[in-house]
């Protein structure tokens, strides 16, 4: 039970900065991130999605703009805006802090008891 | 076969079961009701109906016509349930909850927001003693049902009376909310998505097993037969009690509007003179009007109610309802003894008083005494003018009247007494006959 609630907790870490990932490339919509986001194998609940595209918003990361479709109903197109990009590049060299504690670690041998990075 | 029906998304129709229409109208109205307390909580709640919409299309692209409640519940699956679909800051509100502490203070504050529902998920005719069980807390309702049907034989039926009156007014547990509240759990969001998926799976075994709908009809009305039969041999009685119980109420009616009558036409009106004849004060008959006049309209307005109530409105509350009953009962008990006071005192009382008044009046040649002294003369002028013979005449149209009306309502009581009994001596014979060819047919 306790993994569980570790696991979804890095994954809800991570999810702001996998959205803005996805949105550097040009605006998409809630459908299609979510999609993306399954093919980057990352497992979320769908839901929970919604309320973070309204907080990015409204924290002035993002911004949308609705498109008819042909098929089924209009759709919110959300894009980054020029605080979503430098907070994109922020939260680029954090997770590149972050992956490098995580390696150090992972590589990490033990000597008489006390860890020594390689 | 389910019922199916046409809903509107954004200006495009879908085609979708009754059943999974409701199950997502309840997922929404609680997404909704969620996200009103949170700012921009109405733009999550509008992009979730987004998704749906969006899903539905998809559903139908590729070649669905119907929208299902298995579809609706994969949905509502994928898409998460307000508590999971929270951002960061209520990661910490969960944590605190899932700890003793809070949890606990929510389920008693759950159960003592418990109310009383009619549980039509779990019924055998109207769901009432299901209902009155959750209420009460006790587990197992089979044995509640034992007893009440043991119950029902030995109270002459009057408990099959009372479980209709609570068929009637009790309210059925109809939403995701009013079941939480019926079993006294704590009514929060995540609880709300779990009793509505819950009620889906229950409402879909439903519709899988009574799909012979006449299967289930015969159960249902063997399961009433059982009942009315238990009941059958102390309904007979009840009856018999409950028609006593309309004579009496009607002869309430009729007594002092009689007695009124009666004596204005005979020239002394009012209630003091009235009570002077026949001996009872006059408070006990004010009393008992206004007791028989609650004891009608009660009953009326219930009825009233439960007939023009809609579901928008609000239900009674559980104590207003319950001091009605109270009150009914109290004005029930009120009238019936004041009729009783007043019926004995008429029989009885009010001719010994009569014979002693006219007594001292033919003697002293003055019919004052216990009369107040404007009556008296008032009655003295008109005696005064009449003759000798027709004050006999006078006088023994009062006597007549008043004892004629005492007789008849005495008579009446008297007969309903009487076939009360014949009644339940002839049920009685029979159950007695009964048992002997058991036993009989035993010893063989």
């Amino acid at each position: 039970m306790n993994n569980e609630n570790s696991k979804s907790q890095m994954r809800k870490g991570m999810l702001e900065y996998c959205v803005l990932l996805i949105l550097r490339h040009g605006p998409s919509y809630a459908s299609d991130i979510i999609t993306r986001l399954k093919d980057a194998e990352l497992i979320v609940v769908e839901g929970t999605l919604y309320p973070l595209l309204s907080r990015l918003k409204k924290d002035g990361l993002l911004s949308y703009e609705w498109r008819e479709s042909t098929q089924g109903p209009p759709r919110k197109y959300y894009v980054l805006t020029e605080a979503g990009i430098s907070a994109l590049l922020e939260m680029d060299e954090t997770w590149n802090g972050l992956a490098r504690t995580v390696d150090l670690l992972k590589s990490a041998t033990v000597t008489n008891g006390i860890v020594k990075p390689e | 076969m389910k019922k199916n029906i046409t809903i509107n998304l954004f200006g495009t129709l879908y085609q979708i079961d009754e059943d999974a229409y409701d199950l997502l109208k309840n997922y929404q109205d609680n997404m909704r009701s969620y996200y009103s307390h949170i700012e921009g909580g109405d733009e999550v709640a509008d992009d979730v109906e987004h998704r749906v919409a969006e899903l539905f299309t998809e559903l139908r692209a590729n070649g669905k016509e119907a929208i299902t409640i298995e579809d609706v519940e994969e949905i509502i699956h994928r898409i998460g349930d307000p508590t999971q679909m929270d951002d960061s800051n209520s990661d910490k509100r969960d944590e605190t909850k899932a700890s003793g502490n809070a949890q606990t203070a929510q389920e008693s504050e759950g159960r003592q927001q418990r109310r009383l529902f009619r549980d039509t998920e779990d019924k055998i005719m109207g769901g009432v003693i299901s209902g009155l069980c959750h209420y009460l807390g006790v587990e197992n309702i089979l044995a509640c049902r034992l007893a009440f049907a043991i119950l029902c034989y030995f109270s002459f039926g009057t408990s099959i009376l009372l479980y209709c009156l609570c068929w009637a007014l009790v309210p059925e547990a109809l939403t995701a909310e009013d079941r939480l509240r019926m079993y006294g759990r704590p009514v929060n969001p995540k609880a709300i998505n779990e009793e509505v998926m819950r009620g889906a799976t229950v409402a879909k075994e439903f519709v899988n097993k009574s799909s012979s709908g006449v299967a289930s009809f015969l159960g249902t009305l063997v399961k009433a037969v059982f009942y009315i039969i238990l009941g059958f041999f102390g309904l007979i009685a009840g009856v018999v009690l409950l028609s006593l119980l309309v004579a009496v109420i009607v002869a309430l009616f009729a007594v002092p509007f009689g007695l009124l009558a009666g004596f204005s036409a005979l020239g002394i009106v009012s209630p003091e003179v009235l009570s002077v004849v026949t001996g009872f004060p006059q408070w006990v008959l004010w009393t008992f009007v206004v007791a028989a006049i609650v004891v009608l309209t009660i009953p009326l307005y219930a009825i009233f109610r439960v007939l023009t109530h809609s579901k928008k409105e609000k239900n009674m509350s559980s104590g207003v309802r319950f001091g009605l009953v109270l009150t009914w009962i109290v004005a029930l008990a009120v009238a019936l003894s004041s009729f009783g006071y007043m019926t004995a005192a008429i029989e009885h009382i009010g001719t010994r008083e009569y014979n002693n008044w006219a007594e001292r009046g033919e003697k002293t040649g003055n019919f004052s005494g216990r009369f107040s002294n404007e009556l008296d003369k008032s009655i003295e002028e008109r005696l005064r003018n009449v003759d000798r013979e027709k004050v006999e005449d006078v006088r023994n149209a009062v006597k007549d009247f008043v004892l004629g009306v005492g007789n008849a309502v005495g008579d009446v009581v008297d007969d309903s007494f009487d076939a009360g009994i014949k009644a339940l001596d002839c049920a009685k014979s029979s159950v007695d006959s009964i048992a002997t060819a058991d036993e009989s047919t035993e010893k063989k």
